[in-house]
């Protein structure tokens, strides 16, 4: 929103600021988990109000949340706030509800968000900047709990937004904000229904199971072959070769016996 | 003839085997609470074939040097079929990869399911993913995000407000304190972990499947040629 406001001409300044603001939703480059599903974390009205602040007397600024459908006015007839809870609006359904009160933002110095490094300053700065609505998850519960709650909001709704300034002695409103655009909780998925299907087989699966079933394939037909060439081969040829070795063994056998018997004689 | 070399190969196939079952990264939960844990099955079953290549090599050598056929047609037998497991092993292998790694869907929706789950299975997966987004400082399978868009074991522990996700996730300082809480549960990027752990767990996972399928492929190439000559040995005998 600062940089937002600083770009503008000096003069359209209190008419921008009059008419056209709105509660913006907080950078989501800054704050990256920004709506979630029961939060909206919104920027602090820097600067909005400086038009209608008169000195000397004591401020504060409210910030109103309705859903989308809900009627839109946050005063009564002679200009008081509502004083509406978030129960008693069925959460913003019914019309809008106060979800926080805090001082005006000051705009003469405003924070620096380049200190959002510094681990000292940064809870401050945050805290500063940045209005995180549905933030208070106990105030529900908490029979003691006084002024506006600001229990989590209900996810997959739009919600809207406005910043009002109250006169603190007074009681009554001194200016507003435009309701913010639509702002939508985040939907939460279900994890079960994450598709883990792998898709596409990779190109290496591909490779090495056709290769490998192509080599198993010529093994099997290698050994196959082997085999039949012994089993049919060795069929003539290798028993013509006994059985010559054996016949030569017998002749040999038949020769020594004749050669023994051609000495005896 | 082809033996020396031969049992060398195998020995280290066997070794490297026993690195990925050794599993140095320390990503066997994700694969086991799944139920698939196929490159682990793998890597034992090509141990053991890198094994049993080295015993049949020896007495294949043994076979045909004495000249006997009986010995030549069973290292044959026994080679065929080691072949095919170690074929298996590389395929499995390398299928599982795919199935685990090559979208981070299935880690994703694991994480989900099982992260901070109050079961065994939970519990070794919530301590394996702990140490991961610790020491790597990582955070969820693609991101941060992953945690809140979508509903999970831990999220029915923790709600929105208070933690979008695990606080694990958080940048930290040397002495292990959280830099900023409130940075942290609105994702600014100074004070969050952007980074997915998908690429440390594919990594792993793919570099497991490397030493099984293809260390595994060229071992396979490398002992066809060698059981068709041995096969011809076998005729010739």
């Amino acid at each position: 929103m600062q940089t937002h406001l600083g770009s503008q001409p000096t003069f359209w300044e209190p008419l921008a600021l009059m008419c056209s603001l709105r509660p913006q939703i907080a950078n989501t480059r800054f704050a990256t988990n920004n709506p979630t599903l029961t939060t909206v974390a919104l920027e602090k009205p820097f600067c909005v109000f400086d038009g209608s602040l008169s000195q000397g007397v004591s401020y504060v600024v409210y910030l109103y949340v309705k859903a989308d459908a809900g009627n839109s006015s946050v005063t009564d007839n002679s200009s008081k706030p509502l004083d509406t809870t978030f129960q008693e609006t069925n959460g913003g359904q019914l019309g809008p509800y106060k979800a926080a009160t805090f001082g005006v933002p000051n705009c003469a110095s405003p924070p620096k968000l380049s200190d959002v490094t510094d681990t000292q300053k940064v809870s401050d700065l945050l805290n500063q900047y940045l209005l995180r609505v549905g933030d208070d998850r106990s105030c529900l519960y908490d029979p003691n709990f006084q002024g506006a709650c600001n229990p989590p909001l209900v996810q997959n709704t739009a919600y809207r937004f406005k910043y009002i300034l109250v006169d603190k002695a007074a009681g009554v409103m001194k200016d507003q904000t435009l309701w913010s655009d639509q702002i939508k909780t985040n939907k939460m998925k279900q994890s079960s229904t994450i598709d883990t299907w792998p898709g596409r087989r990779s190109g290496g699966m591909i490779v090495v199971t056709s290769i490998l079933s192509t080599l198993m394939f010529f093994l099997l037909l290698g050994f196959l072959a082997s085999i039949f060439c012994v089993v049919n081969g060795s069929g003539e040829p290798e028993t013509a070769m006994e059985t010559r070795h054996e016949s030569q063994i017998t002749q040999q056998g038949v020769l020594s016996v004749q050669g023994s018997a051609e000495t005896a004689n | 003839m082809e033996g020396g070399n031969f049992c060398c190969t195998l020995l280290i196939a066997c070794c490297l085997s026993v690195w990925v079952t050794a599993d140095q990264y320390k990503v066997y939960p994700i694969l086991g609470v799944s139920g698939k844990d196929d490159v682990y099955a793998g890597a034992w079953i090509s141990i053991f074939t890198g094994f049993s290549f080295f015993c049949l090599g020896v007495f294949g050598i043994i076979g045909l040097v004495s000249g006997n056929r009986l010995m030549v047609l069973l290292y044959l037998v026994l080679m065929l079929f080691v072949y095919m497991f170690e074929c298996a092993s590389c395929i499995t292998s390398y299928t599982h990869r795919d199935f685990v790694v090559s979208n981070p869907n299935l880690v994703t929706k694991q994480m989900l399911t099982f992260y901070a789950a109050p079961t065994a299975q939970g519990r070794e997966l919530t301590r394996m993913w702990d140490r991961i987004m610790m020491e790597q400082q990582y955070c969820g399978t693609s991101g941060p995000m992953d945690w809140v868009n979508y509903s999970s074991t831990f999220r029915t522990f923790y709600p929105e407000v208070v933690s979008p996700w695990p606080f694990l996730c958080c940048k930290r300082d040397p002495n292990f304190v959280i830099l900023s809480q409130e940075g942290c549960r609105i994702g600014h990027v100074d004070y969050i972990n952007n980074k997915g752990c998908f690429d440390h767990i594919g990594h792993a996972v793919d570099s497991y499947t490397w030493g099984v399928s293809w260390f595994g492929f060229a071992i396979l190439m490398f002992t066809c040629p060698v059981m068709l000559v041995a096969m011809y040995h076998y005729t010739t005998l």
